[in-house]
């Protein structure tokens, strides 16, 4: 049956919808036909005029000012400016089935990642059996030798991983790229929807959403989960930058709503191997941390020896057992993108299982026959650095000049192993409501989740950051490169969809 | 358990916060008292006054003459100035974000509503008829913020530091208002001015103190300048004499240290050697030489706040 919608919604901001036939949109099959889990939503867009959807906006808006959810821009102003993150109020909804299939590919690939990282800093036998070439793993920028014969405690390596999904216009999911670096952008998960429940009570009523509030428990038990062996009531903290680093303030939500110490390095010594942090009333010792800081800013002692961030020592601590790190040093290997290409075959490996979720084509600049044909096709691909995230460095072909595409080839040539190329993915679109138009438009989204896994198994937050490319046309998401949010409604099947 | 570094955000964020709701306070009474004031008191009389007391005396101008937009801009907006409104609600939240983690969410959110408020409010909106609005806005979000710092912790080690600092503070802010009127009223009288300007003095001194209704009901008159010397010196249970906030400042160093009576040295030794000051002063003393009686204070205020420093909040 098809669902029908009221007249009232027909002359809503939802009406003058453009829709452009390539993209994949999450909302309306073709023309004035929407698909069936989004009847509701529809209609309650449908019910607000114009003028309360702006004062909704501008509710959001404000409403995330004053939780002080924004970024620092420096400018000359010592004030700074100050931004929010642009978010969208109409949520992107995923059925449950669908969100199962993501869910267990999610899963399916965090134990793979764990066991090839367990392995690489062991045994080796992947590179042994010829699976994936030693080269390739130890010139990772991300490598570490300090963990070469180094077992974490309860075996987990990577405890947070942020994975980015996208759907192409051929309908499927599809990974884009593996986060296993201390990922971020859960705290705006968890605070857009705070916000959305305000101000959308009665579209939640319609709706059996999945619940993601427990995530800091979660976080926290799974931290527990890994302490270091004999202690009984282990002292977590949250080790920061400190507060002008842009995530401040999801260093700041998650340590609060876990209940547990906000860290810089400054607060933390080590002493004969154990980490103790200075508080007004002398040393108390740190058993758990989740730090927020890069590998090579850990300790100035194993690492970058100019780091003020780091800790001195504290990878000795680590050595010796005393003290356990969310997520271990030396994950980022596995979230190399030339070693994304060998991720199929990394769960085969392990898990004796096919991939779930599709990896995109992806070519080596290192790999002889991968680089002819990114130099001659390059006009059609997507060009990325292996080592950077946030958007930064990425190259669309089809979007250089001539003299832009020869110094994008020299590029590659001059440094094959930084760079892979991928045939320019079509992200799916999402009717977004953009403001100089006052209308809602297509925009592209893709999907960050968000997987725990401690010793005591693994958790998938329902949901995740869906993030929306503000600018039309464009296929980089990233906040750093002026991407927003919407939320992500994981939905209930009993009574959720019609 | 706390770490140093957080103690230390939290006793500045409380001296900032105190700050503002002083400074929105002083800068409201004096402008308001401008409005009616005899023109050739303007300048000397009350801008000068307000000046000293904030510490901008270099805005002072030898001749008298003064632009209102400079010295509001001044006083209110201007970042550059570090003791500015502006700048005191800066760093007040900038305190704040750095202990985010271990305050309420209300106490975050109410500091950082002020802040976006003042933000919102440009200095170059801003003329003689709605300066006071602004104030007040402030003093009312001051408050607000006060009543979540009394309401939504436990009165615990966060809230002692902050409340240590936010006393620390007023102390301090008092003292200096208290010696800047003195050295007016005092001009006053050498100069053998009359009743009228020592009564203004003394009204902007009373209102600047919250003080005025209060010492009013307590003397049942307007308060003469000595009586207004030990209201707001001497009084214990006034929240803004000297006396009181001094007795708050032992009891939360108490709470702070877990110890009823410190070291000699200690912060705890050297705040109950302050309050056995004030409770063996002498009021003719304070009557007769408030000048030098306030510095001492300040002096001994000032020292003590160093060994807090030094014995809880460097890391």
């Amino acid at each position: 049956m098809t669902p029908k919608i009221t007249a009232e919604a027909e002359s809503s901001i939802m009406h003058h919808y453009p829709l452009d036939q390539p993209w994949y949109d999450e909302v309306y099959r073709q023309e004035g036909k929407f698909r069936k889990h989004y009847h509701r939503i529809l209609n309650h867009l449908g019910k607000i005029s114009r003028a309360d959807f702006i004062k909704l906006n501008e509710l959001a808006r404000l409403s995330f000012l004053n939780q002080g959810i924004t970024f620092n821009v420096y400018t000359e102003n010592p004030q700074g400016v100050e931004r929010i993150f642009p978010f969208d109020m109409m949520p992107r909804l995923i059925q449950e089935a669908e969100w199962e299939h993501i869910q267990s590919g999610l899963i399916q690939r965090t134990k793979a990642i764990n066991a090839f990282l367990r392995d690489i800093y062991h045994e080796k036998s992947i590179i042994r059996e010829g699976i994936i070439p030693a080269k390739l793993v130890f010139s990772s920028t991300f490598f570490s030798k300090e963990m070469i014969g180094l077992m974490p405690p309860a075996e987990v390596y990577t405890h947070i991983s942020g994975t980015d999904i996208i759907r192409h216009s051929d309908g499927h999911y599809y990974v884009l790229e593996d986060n296993v670096r201390c990922p971020s952008g859960v705290s705006y998960v968890l605070a857009n929807r705070e916000v959305m429940k305000r101000l959308y009570a009665q579209v939640f009523m319609n709706y059996n959403v999945k619940l993601i509030h427990d995530y800091p428990e979660r976080l926290l038990a799974m931290m527990k989960s890994v302490s270091p062996q004999g202690i009984d009531d282990p002292t977590c903290v949250v080790l920061s930058p400190g507060m002008y680093n842009s995530a401040y303030f999801e260093h700041s939500y998650l340590a609060q709503r876990m209940g547990v110490q906000l860290v810089e390095g400054r607060d933390l010594y080590v002493d004969k191997n154990f980490v103790y942090m200075k508080t007004i009333r002398g040393p108390q010792k740190v058993d758990i941390i989740y730090r927020r800081i890069d590998d090579e800013y850990l300790d100035p002692l194993a690492f970058r020896s100019n780091s003020l961030l780091g800790v001195p020592g504290l990878m000795g601590a680590y050595r010796a057992g005393h003290v356990s790190l969310v997520n271990a040093p030396g994950t980022g290997v596995a979230d190399d993108k030339a070693v994304y290409i060998y991720m199929p075959e990394i769960i085969r490996y392990y898990l004796q299982e096919e991939p779930i979720l599709r990896n995109v084509p992806t070519y080596h600049a290192s790999k002889a026959e991968d680089l002819a044909y990114i130099l001659e096709h390059l006009q059609a691909l997507v060009v990325k650095p292996v080592d950077e995230s946030g958007g930064y460095g990425i190259l669309f072909g089809n979007k250089l000049d001539s003299k832009e595409l020869e110094d994008c080839r020299a590029m590659i040539q001059e440094n094959p192993r930084k760079y892979i190329a991928q045939p320019i993915m079509n992200l799916s679109v999402h009717p977004t409501y953009v403001e100089e138009t006052g209308a809602f438009e297509q925009r592209h989204i893709d999907l960050r989740t968000f997987t725990l896994m401690g010793g005591d198994g693994i958790h998938v937050l329902k949901g995740g950051l869906t993030r929306v490319a503000l600018q039309k046309g464009n296929l980089v998401v990233n906040s750093s490169q002026g991407g927003g949010s919407k939320e992500t409604w994981v939905l209930e099947e009993k009574g959720g969809a019609e | 358990m706390m770490l140093s570094r957080i103690a230390n955000s939290l006793f500045w964020m409380g001296r900032y916060l105190e700050r503002t709701e002083n400074s929105a306070r002083m800068i409201h009474t004096h402008f308001l008292s401008a409005l009616d004031a005899p023109s050739e008191h303007k300048g000397s009389l009350i801008y000068e006054s307000l000046l000293r007391i904030m510490g901008m005396s270099d805005y002072i101008n030898p001749s008298g003459i003064y632009e209102d937009r400079h010295i509001q801009h001044g006083l209110c907006f201007d970042l550059q100035n570090p003791v500015s409104l502006s700048s005191s609600i800066s760093f007040a939240r900038e305190n704040a974000r750095g202990a985010k983690d271990i305050l309420s969410t209300e106490i975050w959110e109410s500091i950082n509503v002020l802040f976006q408020l003042a933000k919102w409010e440009q200095s170059d909106r801003m003329d003689a008829s709605n300066i006071p609005s602004y104030l007040e806005m402030i003093l009312v979000n001051s408050a607000i913020i006060n009543a979540q710092i009394e309401n939504s912790i436990p009165h615990d080690l966060t809230w002692s530091i902050l409340r240590l600092g936010m006393h620390s503070e007023r102390t301090i802010q008092v003292n200096r208002l208290l010696q800047s009127k003195t050295l007016d009223i005092l001009e006053m009288r050498k100069r053998k001015k009359g009743k009228e300007e020592e009564a203004f003095h003394l009204i902007n001194l009373m209102r600047s103190a919250q003080a005025l209704d209060m010492a009013r009901m307590h003397y049942r008159r307007s308060p003469q300048f000595h009586e207004a010397l030990d209201y707001l010196v001497l009084n214990k249970e006034f929240p803004r004499s000297i006396h009181f906030n001094m007795r708050q400042i032992s009891s939360r160093l108490q709470k702070v240290s877990n110890k009823k009576n410190g070291q000699a040295g200690s912060p705890e030794f050297e705040a109950a050697r302050i309050l056995a000051f004030l409770q063996f002063l002498d009021t003719e003393d304070l009557h007769s030489q408030p000048e030098h009686v306030l510095v001492q204070l300040h002096t001994q205020v000032s020292e003590l706040i160093s060994t807090i420093e030094s014995q809880y909040l460097s890391y």
